[in-house]
C-alpha cells in the first residue's frame, strides 16, 4: 500500500517559485490500477517522481508498506527501488551500445544474479513483450514500439510491486499506444500501477481515476 | 559483476567519444614521455656518480693550490714547509707535492724532430717516503720512479706512443727539456692502471734536490675518512682546495635539483593534463546524465557512478601512459643525441641513457593516479554544475 501523506514539493527557479506538489494525500491499495491526469505543469510528473523516490519531497512523507521511502539512505533507497519499482517513461531511456537483452538485464545485474538466470529472465520477459527474435538488436535497431516493449521489458523483469510510467505512449501512434497499454495491463496484474496520462480514454479506462491541478489532486473517484 | 557491467559500459562510452579524449592521451602521453626521461636521466646521473665515487681512488683525496693574489700578482705557490704541517695537521699517512712544468721535449737522442708538447713532472724524491701505504694503484711505477738517479728520466707508455718511439729502443736514449736540461731515459713505466694520477704525467724525471714551492699537493685519506671535517682546516690555512668526494656530492645535489625541477614541470603539466581530462569528463557525465537518473532508479548509487567516471578517467590516463612510455622507447636514441654532451666538473655525466623499466612503472602508476584523481574531481565538480553540463541524453 502507498500511502501519500501531505507531501509539499516546490521547484524555486530564480525568484518564482512553482507549487509542483501542494500538499497532496492519497492512498493506493495494493495491487490497484490508478491513472494520473491532468494539464501540462500540473505536477504528474512530480508526483510519480515522488512515489519513486526519485525527489525528495519538502514536507510530509511517502509510505511504501510502511516505510518511509524519503528516510532511508541512498544507498537503501537503490535498493528498495531495485526490489520494489519498475518504471516506463515516454522516453524509453535504452543504453544504445547495449543489445535489447543487455538493457533489459541491466537491473538484474545490479541484483546480483548469475548470468545464466538473467539472461533466462530477460529472454523470458522479452519473450512476454513479443520481442523473442530482437533479442539482439540494439535500441537504434527497433522501431518506437519496439523499444517501449524493451522497457517494459526491463521495468517488468525484477516483478516488482509497484509500476510508475509516464506517459508510456506519448511517443507512439495510436495503434501501437494500445498495443503497448494491452500489454502492460496484462503484464501487471498483480502490482500496483500508477499511470500517468494524457488520454482522457485512458485515465477513464483506470479503477482509480485522479486528476491534478496546480499540485493539488481535484478529483478521484473509486 | 555490477563493475564489470559498468567497466563495460565506460569503455563504450569511450569508445563512442574517441576523440572527445584525444587531447587528454596526448598530454598525458607527453607527461609521461617527459616524466620517464627525468627520472631516467636523474638516476642515470646518480648511478653515474656511484660508479665514479667507487671506481675512482682520487675520491678519497684532497688536492690543494694556493692561488692568493698579493701585491705583486697570483702568488699560486705553495710553501713546502708550510703544507708539511698542514699534513701533520690533517694526520693523513701521505702526501704527495709536485711542480709540474710544461716541457718542450726538444730532442731525443738517434730521433731528431719536432715532438709534441707532452707534460711533464719533476718528481721529488724525498716525497715519495711520505707516500700512503694503502695508495696502491700507483705502487707499481712508484718501484721504478724510486730507482731514479739524478740525470735520469723515466716515460711512461703514454710517451712512446706519442712520439711514436719503440720501447726496445727508448731505453739509454737522452732527452732534452726545454729548460736544457738533458736527461738519460732509464725506464718506461708500464701497465698504469686506469685513471691513475700518473696517467697524466709521461716523463717523469729525478731531482733530489726539494724545492721550497711546489705547485700543488695531494693528501691520501683512508676511506672512512669524512672528508667534509677535513675542509675546515684547511680554508683557515688560506688554500684553495678540490675533491672528488665534494664533487660528487655536488653532482648528486645537482641531479637531485635536476629531479625536482622536472617533477615541478611535471606538476604543472599534470595540472594541464587535468584540467583536459576533467573538461572531457564533465561532457560525458552531463550526456550520460539521464542515463545515470535511470540507472539509479534501477537500483544503482552515486557511489557507483563515481566508480564509472574514475574508471573512465583512470583508462585515459593508462593509454596516455602506454603511448608515453611507448613514445620513450622510441625516441631515447634522438634524444640522447641531444643531451650525451652535457658535463658537468669535466666528467661526462651521460655516458648513456636508457629508459629504466622501474622510470616507466613509476610513470604509469602516476598517470593512471592523476586520471583517477581527476575522475574523482570531475565527479565532485559535476554535482555542482549538473543543471550546467547536462546536454542532450544519448539514451534512446
Ligand atoms: N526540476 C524542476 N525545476 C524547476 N521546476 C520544475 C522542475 N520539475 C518540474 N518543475 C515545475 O513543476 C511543475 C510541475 O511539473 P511536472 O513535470 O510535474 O508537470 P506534469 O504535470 O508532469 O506536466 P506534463 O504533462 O507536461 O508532463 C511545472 O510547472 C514545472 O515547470
Ligand atoms: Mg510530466
Amino acid at each position: 500500500m502507498i500511502k501519500i501523506e501531505n507531501v509539499i514539493k516546490n521547484y524555486k527557479v530564480g525568484e518564482t517559485q512553482v507549487h509542483a506538489c501542494n500538499g497532496v494525500r492519497l492512498e493506493i491499495p495494493d495491487g490497484a490500477f490508478v491513472s494520473v491526469s491532468g494539464r501540462s505543469g500540473s505536477g504528474k510528473t512530480t508526483l510519480l517522481n515522488l512515489i519513486a523516490g526519485k525527489e525528495k519531497p519538502d514536507s510530509g512523507k511517502v509510505l511504501i508498506d510502511g516505510v518511509d521511502i524519503h528516510k532511508l539512505p541512498d544507498k537503501q533507497l537503490s535498493k528498495f527501488r531495485n526490489e520494489n519499482i519498475g518504471f516506463v517513461f515516454q522516453s524509453f531511456l535504452l543504453e544504445p551500445s547495449m543489445t535489447a537483452l543487455e538493457n533489459v538485464e541491466l537491473p538484474l545485474i545490479i541484483r546480483k544474479y548469475s548470468k545464466e538466470k538473467r539472461r533466462e529472465i530477460a529472454k523470458d520477459m522479452l519473450e512476454k513483450v513479443g520481442l523473442g527474435e530482437r533479442l539482439y538488436h540494439k535500441p537504434g535497431q527497433l522501431s518506437g514500439g519496439e523499444r517501449q516493449r524493451v522497457s517494459i521489458a526491463r521495468a517488468l523483469c525484477t516483478n516488482p510491486k509497484i509500476l510508475v510510467a509516464d506517459e508510456p505512449t506519448g511517443n507512439l501512434d495510436a495503434k501501437t499506444g494500445e498495443d503497448i497499454m494491452a500489454l502492460i495491463r496484462s503484464l501487471t496484474k498483480d502490482c500496483t500501477f500508477v499511470l500517468v496520462t494524457h488520454d482522457e480514454e485512458l485515465a477513464r479506462s483506470a479503477p482509480i481515476r485522479i486528476v491534478m491541478r496546480d499540485g493539488k489532486i481535484i478529483s478521484k473517484n473509486g | 559483476m555490477v563493475k564489470r557491467c559498468l567497466m563495460k559500459l565506460s569503455l563504450s562510452w569511450i569508445l563512442r567519444h574517441k576523440e572527445r579524449y584525444v587531447l587528454s592521451w596526448i598530454s598525458f602521453a607527453i607527461i609521461s614521455l617527459f616524466l620517464i626521461f627525468v627520472y631516467s636521466l636523474a638516476g642515470g646521473i646518480t648511478s653515474q656518480v656511484e660508479d665514479y665515487v667507487k671506481n675512482d681512488h682520487t675520491s678519497n683525496q684532497i688536492n690543494i693550490r694556493n692561488l692568493r693574489i698579493t701585491e705583486e700578482g697570483l702568488d699560486d705557490d705553495l710553501n713546502t714547509d708550510k703544507v708539511v704541517s698542514l699534513a701533520k695537521e690533517l694526520g693523513v699517512q701521505g702526501v704527495r707535492a709536485l711542480r709540474t712544468e710544461e716541457a718542450q721535449i726538444t730532442s731525443l737522442e738517434g730521433k731528431e724532430g719536432d715532438y709534441r708538447k707532452v707534460s711533464a713532472v719533476k718528481y721529488y724524491a724525498p716525497w715519495r717516503l711520505m707516500l700512503a701505504n694503502d695508495y696502491t694503484d700507483a705502487t707499481s711505477s712508484i718501484g721504478q720512479i724510486e730507482g731514479l738517479k739524478d740525470g735520469q728520466a723515466i716515460v711512461s707508455e703514454e710517451f712512446l706512443r706519442q712520439t711514436g718511439s719503440e720501447e726496445k729502443d727508448i731505453v739509454g736514449k737522452t732527452i732534452r727539456m726545454s729548460d736544457g736540461n738533458e736527461y738519460t731515459i732509464s725506464g718506461l713505466v708500464k701497465d698504469l692502471p686506469q685513471g691513475s694520477f700518473l696517467n697524466s704525467y709521461m716523463v717523469f724525471l729525478a731531482d733530489e734536490k726539494m724545492e721550497d714551492t711546489v705547485d700543488f699537493a695531494t693528501f691520501d685519506f683512508s676511506e672512512e675518512t669524512d672528508i667534509k671535517s677535513k675542509i675546515k682546516v684547511i680554508e683557515d690555512y688560506g688554500y684553495s682546495y678540490s675533491t672528488n668526494s665534494i664533487s660528487a656530492d655536488r653532482m648528486n645535489e645537482i641531479a637531485s635539483q635536476y629531479s625536482l625541477a622536472g617533477t615541478i614541470i611535471s606538476v604543472v603539466f599534470i595540472v594541464v593534463c587535468m584540467v583536459s581530462l576533467i573538461n572531457s569528463l564533465l561532457v560525458t557525465i552531463g550526456e550520460n546524465a539521464a542515463f545515470m537518473e535511470l540507472f539509479r532508479l534501477l537500483g544503482l548509487t552515486g557511489k557507483d557512478y563515481m566508480f564509472m567516471t574514475c574508471f573512465t578517467a583512470g583508462i585515459q590516463g593508462l593509454i596516455g601512459g602506454i603511448s608515453g612510455v611507448l613514445l620513450a622507447y622510441i625516441t631515447t636514441g634522438s634524444l640522447y643525441k641531444l643531451v650525451r654532451n652535457l658535463n658537468l666538473k669535466g666528467m661526462d655525466i651521460i655516458k648513456d641513457l636508457q629508459v629504466t623499466p622501474k622510470s616507466c612503472v613509476m610513470t604509469l602508476l602516476i598517470c593512471v593516479v592523476v586520471s583517477v584523481l581527476t575522475g574523482l574531481a570531475a565527479f565532485k565538480l559535476s554535482s555542482k554544475v549538473k543543471a550546467d553540463t547536462i546536454a542532450d541524453s544519448e539514451l534512446i
